[in-house]
């Protein structure tokens, strides 16, 4: 008995409990937006209901009318468009018969322009045939005086070009007869400081012989140096003394150079004695 | 009363399958509720009837009226009389069979306790076992309807072109509801799980120790018999 009673209050206890909890979670969720399945949502169509009939009437008088006026308005064309076709017509006409007088008109001018054209052809073409002649008479004669003129030109180069040569030559020549001549020049520099030398091994030199001594003495020898004699002519800057003592000294030296300057030996020579100070 | 009308429409509008989810789930809900209250009482009884009789008991009064009084109560006995009470009678009863040594005595004393004991223990941990199912399944039962709600609501989606927030959203709360109501089960029976079986064990400790006590006493007077 008891435990019937016991597991009752439990049970009751038991439901009370979850129906609090049903009373909490309804209050719990009282501010919840109600769930709504999303629907399609139909487009609105805005209408205003008419008497359709009293439109209808109405409609087709305006069309009955228009139909009329457009009657009326098609008949003035018509007419009007009649009447300038007849005017066009004669237009027409009259264009045409001009036109026929000008095709007339303007086939005789274009006879005439055209027999005026051959007469001028023709003249144009023996203008051209006698001007062709002339410009092949012409062409000839140029062709002829080119000819000459080449020809002379041709002359004329083998003058300048024997000319040139002959030039040429000449100055071949010449440049041989400088180079010559210098040669022959220094060789006769180198004679003379030979001569001076060979003067100065066998000069006894005196007291009274100054630095500064130029004297031109004047030495006869034959071929192979030989002297024959020598003198002291022209100027002469030393006393007697000196003038005898070089005298004495070329023919001491018995014979000048020879061998190596024969081309400037001269049997008569001429040169100036210096002393400068040993 | 648009309010309280949705959220019934939830459960009304869901799948059978959630529908029986949800169903058996107030079920858990209401029978652990029901064990609740009725262990509650139950332990509340067991507690109070130990410390009457405890304090009746060392109280110094003779075993022999004491025993007289417990039995003459009758039924609404609580467990640790029903202890003394085996525990006594055996011994009377074995002592009153002729001469036995005081061990003899002693043990079938202690043996009747032993299995009162084990009978009391079991009425108090009765049931409790539902609770601890409860609490660990419903959840997993609740998310179970929840899983189900979520899969219909989607399969339905399958042949719209333009999913929607607004076409899920509505069956997801539905179906969310079971994981709610899993919930709203498990806890309690959880916490009752734990704060009874925690309270039988001290019961028990409490039953074994006075166990001991009665049976050295029981030894005392048996051995005081045995030199009579």
């Amino acid at each position: 008995m008891f435990d019937f009673w016991a597991r009752t209050r439990a049970f009751g206890l038991s439901i009370g409990v979850h129906l609090l909890a049903a009373v909490l979670v309804v209050l719990g969720t009282m501010e919840w937006r109600p769930f709504r399945p999303p629907r399609l949502e139909g487009l609105t169509i805005e209408a205003v209901i008419v008497d359709t009939q009293a439109l209808v009437e109405r409609r087709d008088q305006a069309r009955r009318e228009a139909q009329l006026a457009e009657q009326r308005r098609q008949e003035q064309e018509r007419r009007e468009r009649e009447l300038t076709e007849q005017r066009q017509r004669a237009r027409e006409l009259e264009q045409e018969r001009q036109r026929q007088e000008q095709l007339r008109l303007q086939q005789l001018r274009d006879q005439a322009q055209r027999e005026r054209e051959q007469r001028m052809q023709r003249q144009q073409a023996e203008l051209e045939r006698v001007r062709q002649q002339r410009a092949e008479a012409e062409r000839q004669r140029k062709l002829e005086e080119e000819r000459l003129k080449q020809l002379e030109a041709r002359h004329q180069a083998e003058a300048q070009a024997r000319q040139q040569e002959q030039a040429e030559a000449q100055a071949r020549q010449q440049e041989q007869a400088a180079f010559r001549a210098g040669r022959l020049a220094s060789l006769a520099e180198q004679y003379y400081l030979a001569i001076q030398e060979q003067v100065t091994r066998n000069w006894l030199r005196p007291p009274t012989a100054r630095p500064g001594l130029r004297c031109t003495l004047r030495v006869i020898q034959i071929p192979g140096g030989e002297v024959i004699s020598a003198q002291v002519t022209g100027s002469c800057n030393g006393d007697e003394a000196t003038r005898r003592s070089l005298v004495a000294a070329v023919e001491r030296a018995g014979a000048l150079p020879y061998r190596g300057f024969e081309d400037v030996f001269q049997r008569e020579i001429d040169f100036v004695f210096r002393y400068d100070g040993e | 009363m648009q309010s309280d009308l949705q959220v019934w429409q939830l459960i009304l509008d869901a799948s059978w399958m959630v529908k029986f989810v949800m169903l058996l789930l107030v079920v858990a809900s209401v029978a652990s509720w029901m064990i609740i209250f009725r262990k509650r009482q139950v332990l509340a009884l067991a507690e109070r009837g130990a410390n009457t009789f405890e304090e009746r008991f060392w109280s110094g009064g003779e075993l022999n009226r004491l025993y007289q009084g417990i039995t003459e109560k009758g039924n609404g006995s609580s467990g640790m009389e029903q202890l003394f009470v085996a525990g006594f009678s055996e011994f009377a009863r074995m002592r009153n069979q002729g001469r036995m040594s005081p061990d003899r005595l002693v043990e079938g004393a202690e043996r009747a306790m032993r299995i009162a004991l084990a009978r009391e223990t079991d009425r108090l941990e009765h049931h409790l076992s539902f609770l601890a199912t409860v609490g660990s399944t419903s959840p997993y039962i609740g998310l179970f309807g929840t899983v189900w709600g979520i899969m219909t609501s989607f399969h339905a989606l399958a042949n719209v072109n333009q999913a929607t927030i607004a076409m899920v959203a509505p069956g997801i709360s539905e179906a969310l509801i079971a994981t709610a109501m899993g919930l709203f089960a498990a806890i309690p029976a959880v916490i009752a799980y734990n704060k009874y079986s925690n309270q039988v064990e001290r019961l028990e400790l409490r039953y074994d120790n006075f166990k001991e006590e009665f049976s050295s006493i029981l030894q005392r007077q048996a051995h005081s018999l045995a030199e009579e």
